[in-house]
Formats: C-alpha cells, structure tokens, sequence
C-alpha cells in the first residue's frame, strides 16, 4: 500500500514538474517551427551540379526548406582530469537547403556563401547543428517567445535577445543575408517566421486572433504565443488578394496583345498593342493615353503578339512584333524601335516566333529565343538564341525548351525559390505547366490563360482539314506580392459562359488574375484580383500597380468588336 | 440517325455535367455550302478522266451541302489524343439517290473520314509521337496525300523530323484457295527533314508499295480512272519504290518550293502481262512578295508513256486531289464532280506552267487570279471517227479568278470560275473525234462555309 502511494505521489509530480499541460499564453511544444529545426542526422550520398542528395526525406521528417549542416568531425575533447574523451566539436563546412523531399532521401543544394565549397559524398549533415540564430523582436514585446523558443531548441547557438533589438540589425530586416547568421526568427505580434542565411522564409507561424478582453491583461507577453498549429487559411485562399481597381484608360477596339514598358527611355511607360493588322504605341499619362505611333502591316500576314523587351542590352525597349504568314507556312516577325527620336522597322522577315525570357533586358540576364514553326501546330520543337546583328537576326546555339513548349506568354525566373529558375508557360490544352530543366514540377489541374488572340491552322488534307485555332495566350507575369522577398506569378485565366471539365464552349465573356505561389505544400493558386465582366488580354506591373486589360466585347458574337480598358490594381509591395 | 442522335446526346450532356476528368475535349466542323454557279459542259465532270464531251452544251447548276465534324478528345498534357471524323454529303438539293437530297430528307449518307489515336511515347523527351487507325496520310501532294490506315511514327531529333510509317490500303479478305497467302497491299514509308541552311527546309522520302494480285488477270487500265495505284486495288502484283526529295525556301520577299521524285518497280499478273515502271516528277514554285500581293510561277513535269511497250515511263500517283485550277482539277467549290484528281492526264504525263497572282484587298476579302498553259509530256494518241490516227499533247489554256470574303470571323463566302479555251489533245475526251478541239469548257462555282 505504502508503494502504492508512493508511486502515485511519484507519478502526480512527473506530471506537474514536465510541463506536459502548457501553460497560458506560451507557445505548444508542436509548433511547426520548432519542428523544422529539430536536430535530425545524415549522410550526403551524392554531389554533383544537380545537387546534393542526402539520405533523409519526408519519412524522416524532412520539409523542403530545411536547413542542415555539412559537418566534419572536429577533434576529440579530452577532460584535463581524467584524460577521458568527452565528446567532439564537429567542424561546419557549408549549409544547405533541401529543395525537394522524397520519402526516403532529399534533394540539396548549398546556401548562397557555401556554393564554392565542395561537398562530397559520405560527409555528415545534420539539421540546426552548429548553426547561429538571431531573434529579431519586431514589436518590442516578444521576449518570452523568445525565451520559449530558445528552451525547444537549445542545440542552436542562440545570440542574446538584445542583438536582435539593435537598430542596425531592425534596419535590415529586409535584407537578412548580409547579417551573416545561419538562421533568423523574426516575431511580431502577428506572426513568427524562421528565414535562411539567404534571407529566404521557410517556415511561419501566425498568431491566434487576440480575445480582446484579455488582450489588456497580456499586453506585456506575445500574442505570437496564441494560435497554436492552425496557421493555414481557406479563407484566404478563395478571397481575392486585391479587389479594388481603377480604370487607367480605355482604348477604343480590341488589343488582341498588349505591353507596357519604356521603349523611347524617357522614363515613361509606353503602351503597345495590336488589332492583328496594325501595332498601336501609345504613352501611358495620368490623364491616360497618349497617341505616338502607328505601324500598319502592308504584306501578306497575321499579327500575332507583341513585346516590349530589350534586346540590344540599352536598357530601352524595342517592340518584336510576332506575325504568321497567310499562307501559314511559316512565321515572319519582325522588330520595332525608337531610334533617333523615330519608331520604325529595325528587323524585318525573321522566320521565328520571337520573345524574351528571364528579364527585360538581355543585360540583365534576359535571353532573346526565337521558336520555330511547325505545320498543323505552329509552335515547333526548337528555341534558338538570338543576337541582333545589324538589320537581322542570328541564330545562336539552342535553348533547351520541353516538348510542350510555347513562347508566347512564357516565363523563365525562379519561382519555386530554389536558386535556379524555372521555365512557365501555358500549353496548347490551356494548362500552365512548370519546368525545371527536362522535369516537370507541376501542371495546373484546371484550365487557365484563354484568349481573344488565336492563331489559324487547317489541319489534315487538302480536301478533309478543320481549322485549328490555337490560344496566343496573354503574358506570364512575376511579382512580388506579399513582401516575403520571393516571386509569385501572375496568370490571367479567362472563362466562357459555358465553362466545364472538358472545356470552354462559346465566347470567352470572363476573366481575371490569379496567382501562381510557391509554399510549404508546394506549388498553388489562389485568386488575385477576383472576376472581371470581360476576358483579360494583358498584364503588366507599373509603379506597383497591377494594369489589366480587360476586353468588353460587343452584343454581336459573331464578330469581335469592343473596347479594351486599362484597370489598375494596388499591389502589396 | 436515331443512333448519332443517341451519341450527340450522350456527348452533349457528359460536356456540360461532368466533373473534370484529365481530358480536353473540342468539336470542330466544317459546314461547306456549295453551288454550280454554272457550267456549260456538266458533261465534263463526269469522275476522273472519263469525260466524255458532246457538241451540244450542258447547263447546268445546282446546289450541294457538305458537312464535316471532327471530336478531338486529349490528355490535358496533350500525350494522348483520339480523333474522330464523319461526313455527310456532298448531298445534292433534289437528288434522292442518297436518300437526303430530296423530299423530306430522310435518308442519311453518313461516311467515316477520321478514327485514330495519337499519342507521345512515354520515354522520350524529344517528339516521338505514334499515330494508328484513319488518318491523314501524307507523302507528297502529287503522289498520296488522302487518308489511309495504318500506323505512322513522327520523330524529332535535334534539328531533324522523321517519319516511319506502315499503310495498309488494301487488305485481301478473299483468296483464290486455301492453299494461297493473304495478297494485302502494305506500303511502307520513310521521311526525314532537316534544314540544311537559314531560309531552307528540305525532305527527303521513299514510299515502298508491295502487293501481290488476288484477282486473276485483269487490265491494267491507262484511259479513265484506270491510272492510279487506288484503283489497281488488288489486281495486279506490284513493287513501287517512289524516292523523292521536296522542300521550300524563303529569302526576304522571295519564296519557292520543290518535289523531285523518282518511281521504280514493276506492275505484273496484268492482262497484257508485265509492266516495268520507270517514271519521274519534277515541281517547282517560283514567288514573290509584294506588300499584298503574292505572284506565284508554278511548273511541273510528269513524265508520260510514249507507247505500248512493257516499260511503263509514266508517272503514277497513288491517291491524291489536286486543285490547282477550276477546270482541269478540284478547284471548283463542288469538289465531288471534276475531270481529275490526278497531276497528269492519261498516262501521257503532264507539263503545267501557271502564273498566278494572289492579292489581300482587306481583312476581310482575298482576290486571285491565274493564267495556265498546260500539255501533256507525250501525245495522246487515238483514233478519230474518220479512221485517222490522231495525236497531240496541247490540252489548252486556261484562265481562272477567285474571290473569298469573310461576311463574320468564322463565315466565308467564296466564289470562283475558270474557263478551258481547249487545244487539241482535249479532242479525246469529245463524243465527236475529228482530231480539232470544238468545245471550250467553263466552270464558275460558290460556296458559303462555316469553319468552327
């Protein structure tokens, strides 16, 4: 009996000195942050220029955006005493990133100062080991989450509280890597976000909406206590992020393609489109449009898109005019500048589909391709670079594109935050797919893009063909939305009245902007400017404003008739 | 029709209530109405070749319907997709005789163009797409350009596209005894095309057709439709190799195309015997570019037999529809009811030269127009009613003029006419031989057509 007792007592003063109820207000010991920077041990059992594999993957635990230590073993420490090996102090060589978890092993690469460093197979990793971690309390009051979370994760060489209060260190919070630590935690009342050496957000934690009666009596200690495990919103996925707009201009007609961008380097914006016979430019004022320049297509031919990109590495603008010919056997673009104060043809017959990808400007690491045609589909299996050479185009080496690839629209920056960039476009069935290199990463599961703008092919016999209309689809575009230093991509996706699983059937009457994001869970969409009364034909950002251009088509369907208005969209920098 | 009723029903509803399967699902038609605006020698668009032209004139015009539809069902990823194609027509107004064309229209004429899979193989990061079933076959526009089934293999490579293919246009289900084989007439076909320089694409291709006869004996027949591989079926033995090389160019405003080929083998078990086969053709298209005008010089050459010997020199197509000019070829509108199909006469070959001049007056309206001199390669040769050996190789000179104009995005109307003034080798096909060419031949044909 007097065991029995015992043990009881024993068992109740288990319970009560473990913290195994948490108390008030203090953060759950299954916070998903602590959980990333748990320790967890490896090996590396691969290095090469596609990145390092390690022997742990989700079945261990491992999230993409985890950190781990390349470790050497350092030397033994030997107590002065008694001469006994106590331990050893591993050596850090670099830190690396996963990218992509698998179930038994993860795909690595190094962070941004340990890239030189060569890595071998056999070495140690190990998660949060040897790592230094600063604690930046945004708001003043976040001492005991700092407090709580130093305690979960002792094995991080955690820097003193006040070092993350100092105005140089709250200065920089938009530019972390230059800090020089290993891992930043950032807390304010809202949320907590762990960040990389590379300033890149790998985990958050939002707060529990405060009870306001009790907001008082805990002022002095952190609301990010609140909220627990449910920091995800289905709510915020179906709302649109930005909702209210206003109308920037209107042109009169359809603007089957449109851009926006400096081409005369003056500053101001210009507006480019077209009708398919004539290629508008236009400055973009307060007051709205103002007329510049007009190019009417006087030979045999289709327009089909236009860009505004730079090609010749000034850093202003040239406009490739993308067009097919009549006889669809072949495309035949040509290039628009402003030179000495006057727009006119620079390049003329050049007999691909042109376009720039990753960039403005091919100064800026942008690269000027040209795809080849291809009978009954128009879009062929090559890209080629391309270099302006006096009035022409050369061809340079290839561009290695997927089988599905085309150019129109397509997007070429790393959007999945992995230090490589990823090719974006949307297929011949509508789908947007992503690509890294010959893998695929994703593909939408629902049709998006959609246009006004087609391209016309017969497909078959001379004397048994159908014509194939084939979307030019409206631009790809990145941005960053939310401020966590990392692209979104923007992606107009248009709809019918008659919208289902199989397909759009009849006249596109619908459109708006979603947005491509890349999280925890991967790649997803959600809706960014919410449904507009008429299809999308272009997008652009100018100053931190997202400029639509929606079509409002005419009662007759049997003709494309309309006006095309410019609506611009606050963006969240 | 009770049964297409119960299948478009059955399309329609799973389009607009299903849920979302991975599949991408589009209908196309094309629903082509077309009019004899007028002819004065309805006579003369009797089948392929076997015209026969009287002294008196015969009006005629009329009004026909053709209607296409084609279901294209994909993989969103576009890896695998299904075609299927019907048609209905061309029904004639008025004519019963397939039971639509006349009153009430309750018969229906439904034919089957297309049925086939189309889909990447899975290991392959380049383009390696296999096709099976009816489907668009081409070779060459002058040698086999219809459809046909079989399986065909299209590859890329780099810069170079290949194309390994097996039809099968012929399949002997009878057999003479038991003791004999199946006599199938397979063909089988490799291309491959690259460009050899900026501005160029060039191809280069071989067709093998090898087949033995189920039938015994039978003629093979020059003189009407008798000169084409589609209509030897399988009555004679045959080993046709057709090599080629084709392609186009384009330099600035200037552009041009070619197609080179060679025809090799024999055609045996006929009623005269053996024929050995050694035949070419040779194309060539000279253009320019001119703000909105486009003027084209065409010529080709077929060659043609110059007599009755076992060495059959003239060029054989397989199955094609040339619609270089409204007299002569399917260039009228009512595609159904022409002279020819074939880019020779006979089997006297063919010399075309053609100037023709295309013009985009608007967005909306195309005008043409061509200047033909045409002849055969050799004389036709026959006998007139006197008695008196006749031969000549001038068919004539023709001129034609198109119009197209676009009434909405997807509606066109369109209205062209040629007219033959005809030489003398065209004295062959009038019911009255006297050696000169008596009658002049005009077509002038329309059509409204909506393409979806």
């Amino acid at each position: 009996m007097r065991r029995l007792s015992c043990g009881l007592v024993a068992f109740v003063a288990v319970i009560l000195c473990t913290g195994v109820f948490p108390s008030a207000g203090v953060a759950r010991a299954d916070d998903r942050i602590v959980e990333r920077l748990q320790p967890l041990a490896g090996y590396v059992v691969e290095s090469g220029p596609q990145g390092i594999v390690i022997d742990r993957g989700s079945s261990h635990g491992v999230n993409p955006g985890d950190v781990f230590s390349v470790l050497r073993p350092g030397a033994p420490l030997v107590h002065p005493a008694t001469g006994q090996v106590i331990g050893r102090r591993d050596e850090k060589l670099a830190l690396i990133k996963v990218v992509r978890a698998e179930a038994g092993y993860a795909v690595t690469v190094p962070l941004g100062r340990y890239r030189q460093v060569p890595l071998m197979r056999g070495q140690m990793v190990k998660r949060a080991a040897e790592q230094r971690l600063l604690f930046i309390d945004l708001d003043g009051h976040q001492r005991q989450a700092y407090s709580w979370y130093r305690d979960q994760t002792p094995h991080l060489q955690w820097d003193a509280y006040e070092a993350g209060r100092q105005p140089a260190v709250l200065g920089a919070v938009r530019q972390l890597a230059r800090l020089g630590y290993d891992l930043y935690l950032l807390a304010d009342g809202r949320q907590v976000q762990l960040f990389n050496a590379d300033g890149e957000l790998i985990g958050v934690r939002f707060a529990r909406v405060p009870d306001p009666a009790a907001a008082e009596s805990a002022a002095s200690s952190t609301a990010g206590d609140a909220g627990g495990r449910y920091n995800l919103s289905t709510s915020e996925r179906s709302r649109a992020l930005t909702a209210t707009y206003r109308q920037a201009a209107t042109i009169n007609g359809i603007a089957y393609s449109i851009d926006i961008g400096d081409v005369t380097g003056d500053g101001q914006s210009e507006v480019v489109f077209t009708d398919k016979e004539r290629v508008y430019v236009y400055t973009l004022t307060p007051q709205g449009l103002k007329y510049r320049y007009r190019y009417q297509l006087s030979r045999w031919g289709t327009l089909m898109n236009v860009q505004i990109a730079d090609i010749d590495g000034d850093r202003r603008g040239e406009i490739l005019v993308n067009a097919m010919n009549e006889d669809e056997d072949g495309f035949s673009s040509f290039i628009l500048g402003y030179k000495e104060g006057k727009y006119r043809e620079i390049v003329t017959l050049v007999p691909y589909v042109l376009g720039v990808l990753g960039g403005f400007s091919v100064a800026d690491g942008g690269f000027f391709v040209g795809q080849t045609f291809a009978e009954e589909v128009v879009y062929g299996n090559l890209v080629y670079r391309l270099q302006l050479q006096g009035d022409g185009v050369k061809t340079a080496e290839p561009f290695a594109v997927p089988l599905e690839f085309r150019l129109p629209g397509a997007l070429f920056e790393d959007i999945n935050h992995d230090g490589r960039r990823e090719l974006c476009f949307m297929n011949a069935q509508n789908f947007l797919l992503v690509y890294q290199g010959g893998d695929r990463l994703w593909m939408s599961d629902e049709r998006l893009g959609g246009s006004l703008n087609d391209t016309q092919v017969e497909v078959g016999t001379n004397k048994v063909s159908y014509t194939n209309k084939l979307d030019v689809p409206p631009p790809l575009r990145v941005v960053d939305v939310n401020g966590d230093r990392r692209l979104e991509v923007m992606v107009v996706r248009n709809t019918s009245a008659i919208s289902t699983g199989l397909g759009e059937f009849g006249f596109l009457s619908k459109g708006g902007v979603v947005l491509l994001e890349y999280a925890g869970m991967g790649f997803a969409l959600r809706p960014m400017t919410g449904e507009l009364e008429g299809p999308v034909q272009g997008i652009n950002v100018v100053e931190n404003e997202l400029l639509v251009a929606m079509v409002k088509r005419s009662d007759d369907l049997l003709k494309t008739t309309g006006d095309t208005y410019l609506l611009g969209f606050p963006l969240r920098q | 029709m009770k049964r297409l009723a119960v299948v478009l029903a059955i399309f329609m509803t799973v389009a607009l209530a299903a849920p979302a399967f991975a599949a991408d699902v589009k209908v196309r038609g094309d629903f082509n109405n077309r009019f004899m605006v007028y002819t004065n020698h309805a006579d003369w668009l009797e089948a392929d070749q076997k015209s026969t032209l009287g002294d008196d004139e015969v009006d005629e015009s009329w009004g026909e319907a053709k209607y296409r539809m084609w279901v294209e069902a994909s993989s969103n990823d576009g890896k695998v997709k299904g075609y299927y194609a019907f048609e209905i027509g061309s029904l004639e107004y008025g004519d019963e005789s397939k039971g639509a064309g006349g009153y009430s229209g309750d018969g229906m004429v439904h034919e089957l163009r297309w049925a086939y899979t189309d889909f990447q193989l899975p290991w392959y990061e380049n383009k390696a797409r296999i096709k099976m079933g009816l489907q668009p076959f081409k070779v060459n526009s002058f040698l086999w350009a219809e459809t046909a089934m079989g399986v065909v293999f299209d590859g890329a490579a780099g810069s170079v596209d290949y194309t390994l293919g097996w039809v099968r246009p012929w399949n002997d289900k009878d057999t003479v005894d038991d003791a004999t084989e199946p006599e199938d007439l397979d063909s089988f076909y490799g291309r491959v095309n690259f460009k050899p320089m900026d501005g160029v694409e060039a191809g280069i291709f071989a067709l093998y057709m090898t087949g033995d006869d189920d039938v015994p004996g039978g003629a093979l027949s020059t003189t009407g439709s008798g000169y084409e591989v589609k209509s030897f079926k399988n009555n004679f033995d045959m080993d046709i190799l057709t090599v080629g090389t084709d392609g186009k160019f384009a330099n600035g405003n200037f552009f041009g195309a070619w197609d080179l080929m060679y025809q090799d083998g024999s055609i045996d078990a006929t009623d005269a015997g053996d024929y050995d086969l050694s035949a070419y053709f040779a194309h060539v298209d000279l253009g320019y570019k001119m703000d909105k005008m486009k003027l084209t010089y065409t010529f080709w050459y077929a060659s043609g037999d110059d007599d009755d010997d076992d060495d059959l020199d003239a060029f054989l197509s397989i199955d094609v529809d040339r619609m270089d000019n409204v007299v002569i070829f399917e260039g009228g509108f009512t595609d159904d009811d022409y002279f020819t199909e074939r880019p020779y006469i006979l089997d006297k070959g063919f010399i075309m030269n053609k100037l023709a001049l295309d013009y985009k007056a608007s967005k909306k309206m195309t005008l043409g127009a061509s200047l033909m001199y045409m002849m055969t390669a050799e004389d036709v040769e026959y006998v007139d009613d006197l008695g008196r050996d006749r031969s000549d190789d001038s068919i004539g000179t023709e001129i034609d003029a198109y119009m197209k104009y676009k009434i909405y995005d997807d509606l066109e109307f369109a209205l062209n006419a040629g007219y033959l003034f005809a030489d003398d080798a065209i004295d062959y096909f009038e019911a009255d031989r006297d050696g000169n060419s008596d009658e002049d031949i005009f077509i002038s044909t329309a059509r409204v057509r909506y393409k979806f």
